[in-house]
């Protein structure tokens, strides 16, 4: 295998993430074709992609992630730019080569990418991120605005200079997205089910709300209204969900909410958004005298009974 | 016998009731309270009455109605019917130079501008009203409470519902489990608690507390703000502040006094802009995860102790614009260099003076010249 061929090598790997231009792309493919080394190499490498691939299938990376991991690569690449004399130094030229390092900083930059992407978008933990480091990229992989925590040191070898860290990265996260797309609706249930943050909670309801056609949303709505501690979150819920207060699952809610929520105006909110979408409905007339007839507040009383009334 | 009696006494009433369009035997005169007790119904209360007295119609047979006079009142009660088929409306119509006394057990009420005093209560329904000279004390278990102008002291509260009201000459006092309170220039006090969010436009001093939801003051003479996870924000205060939310940012655009703000998540901007350099300008400012922005007047002299628990990877932690005079020697530590920045920077401003702590577990510090 000469010189050439570990070029191409290394090249195999931007191929599959079809990140190759087009000229390089074509050199690439032609010397597959010449070289039984490179191709088994080339099978070897697809092989592994099309395990991960199978593994990852709903995996859709957006495409201003991806602009931003190439932007990354870019970055990358004007470093090694700014520092390649040091490189043809004749002691780094086997170690560090231009490829080798291109190599290490797009696969650093796509696992980051990938990675924090998955661990968004599903809520299973995501294994940790496997990083490499040359002596020459200053951890490029770690965002200047990530923290890191539990930092531990897992091997060093005195004898290469080798050593492995383990830890945590966190950096603020902000992301932009229609209220249909899954990922961002996953976040807003996420937010729901933050039971230190009742505020976070009343936020999601509020958007949520706005779409609560949707039959998941109305199941987070649903949810809200009949879990959540937070007299605002409730409320809110019940606002979101009383024009569709005449479908089963939702009279059924609002029925629990007439029978269980301590508070007042929320059962108030509730036998409004009832009475107002389920005219003259003799059995739920009888449902609601069975529900409040205990109910201390004289409101609630009074509009089940012209309710009963008007079904008559 | 006495049961016999409140018989014949409500057949009496009834007949009185409907032999007449609409009760009105009582006068009217300027300061006289009405009063309303009833048992069922929604109460409309038109206030453009030319005639000294108040007319009063409820379109419901069921419901019968007893009108007393007496020095200075007005008062017409109703019984509690057992059964009630459709709706039950009470229509009032009186001159606005009076007092109103309003309580319905159930049903929604409906005021128009009033130049006395109102009281307005209802188990459950809305409550809505037009502009009142006088004081207001308007109460709901559930639902709206929709206000005008109210000229003295006012206080709004509804287990559910949100609360509107327009600007109050007096002291305000606000509470909504579960509801949002909206309110404009308040000329006194306010205290305000709510389920969600709540605005004020202008006010003298403010406590505010809610469970969820922002907290918006425009303009305070002082303001003391709670959230359980919202954020805090005030385009002015012209005294001290302090604010705690669980989840969410602090923003004062203009602060005069001193200030203490802290969040659990989120970040911290307080601008200092003081009308005197000399009085008390402390700070505290503690952020968990967020970042904290703070902007001073040149010649404020002041004691800061500016720390980042937690620093964030190969960015600038602490960023001020005034030149660095630590209070202490380094005794023997590396300077800042690629591998290690300060996390923790104590210096005098002017020779130092007003304490202003400034601490964020995860987030950066910036300290800017105003």
């Amino acid at each position: 295998m000469n010189v050439n061929c570990k070029d191409y090598q290394h090249q195999i790997t931007l191929l599959l993430y079809n990140e190759l231009d087009e000229r390089t792309r074509g050199e690439l493919e032609l010397h597959l074709r010449e070289c039984g080394v490179c191709k088994d190499a080339f099978e070897s490498e697809r092989a592994m992609h099309s395990v991960l691939a199978e593994d990852t299938p709903s995996w859709d990376v957006p495409s201003d992630l991806l602009l931003e991991s190439r932007k990354a690569l870019a970055d990358a690449l004007d470093r090694m730019e700014n520092k390649r004399s040091w490189w043809r130094m004749p002691a780094f030229s086997v170690v560090f080569t231009p490829m080798r390092l291109l190599e290490s900083a797009a696969l650093i930059t796509m696992g980051l990418a990938l990675g924090v992407y998955v661990s968004n978008q599903q809520a299973r933990v995501a294994p940790p991120v496997a990083l490499n480091s040359s002596a020459n990229s200053q951890s490029p992989a770690i965002p200047r605005n990530g923290t890191i925590s539990n930092l531990q040191v897992i091997n060093a070898d005195p004898s290469t200079g080798q050593v492995e860290l383990a830890g945590e990265v966190s950096q603020p996260l902000r992301f932009h997205g229609k209220i249909e797309d899954d990922t961002v609706r996953q976040l807003l249930f996420s937010a729901l089910r933050d039971a230190n943050n009742p505020g976070s909670r009343l936020k999601a309801v509020e958007v949520l709300s706005q779409k609560p056609t949707d039959e998941s949303i109305e199941e987070a709505l649903i949810n809200a209204l009949v879990y959540d501690d937070d007299p605002g979150v409730r409320m809110r819920a019940v606002e979101g969900l009383k024009t569709f207060a005449n479908e089963q699952h939702v009279r059924a809610a609002f029925m629990h909410t007439l029978q269980n929520d301590e508070n007042a105006g929320i059962r108030i909110a509730a036998i409004d958004a009832l009475l107002a979408r389920n005219a003259k409905d003799p059995e739920l007339a009888q449902k609601l005298t069975e529900a409040t007839k205990k109910d201390d507040n004289p409101y609630i009383r009074t509009k089940v009974l012209q309710f009963v009334g008007s079904t008559k | 016998m006495i049961r016999a009696l409140r018989t014949l006494r409500r057949s009496a009433l009834l007949a009185l009731a409907f032999s007449m369009p609409g009760l009105a035997k009582c006068p009217i005169s300027d300061g006289t309270t009405l009063v309303v007790r009833a048992a069922v119904g929604d109460l409309y209360v038109d206030t453009t009455g030319r005639e000294p007295v108040a007319e009063i119609q409820v379109e419901n047979n069921a419901v019968q109605i007893q009108e007393t006079c007496g020095k200075g009142v007005v008062e017409f009660t109703s019984n509690g019917p057992d059964s009630i088929r459709g709706t039950v409306a009470w229509r009032i119509v009186t001159p606005k130079a009076v007092n109103l006394d309003l309580v319905t057990m159930a049903g929604s009420i409906n005021v128009g501008d009033v130049d006395g005093d109102v009281v307005l209560r209802t188990a459950g329904g809305s409550v809505t009203a037009g502009h009142i000279k006088g004081k207001a004390a308007i109460i709901t278990q559930g639902g709206l409470i929709k206000s005008g102008n109210i000229g003295g002291d006012a206080e709004l509260r509804s287990q559910g519902g949100t609360l509107e009201v327009g600007d109050i000459g007096g002291n305000a006092e606000f509470h909504t489990t579960a509801g949002v309170i909206r309110a404009g220039n308040i000329a006194g006090s306010v205290t305000a608690d709510a389920g969600r969010a709540i605005s004020i436009i202008k006010a003298g001093e403010v406590k505010a507390t809610t469970n969820a939801g922002d907290i918006s003051i425009g303009d305070a003479a002082r303001i003391n703000a709670k959230s359980g996870g919202g954020n805090i924000t005030s385009r002015r205060v012209r005294g001290p502040f302090q604010g705690h939310t669980e989840s969410g940012d602090i923003r004062l655009d203009s602060a005069a006094s001193w200030v203490e703000a802290s969040t659990r998540a989120g970040n911290i901007f307080v601008r200092l802009v003081p009308d005197n350099l000399d009085g008390d300008l402390h700070m505290d400012l503690q952020a968990g995860v967020g970042d904290v922005t703070v902007y001073l007047p040149q010649r404020l002299r002041a004691s800061i102790d500016a720390t980042v628990q937690r620093p964030a990877f190969q960015a600038q932690q602490i960023i001020s614009e005034f030149p660095s005079v630590p209070t202490r020697p380094p005794q023997g530590l590396i300077p800042n260099n690629k591998f290690y920045s300060g996390t923790h920077s104590e210096s005098l401003l002017n020779g130092g003076g007003n304490k202003i702590v400034l601490h964020t577990a995860l987030g950066k510090i910036t300290i800017r010249k105003n």
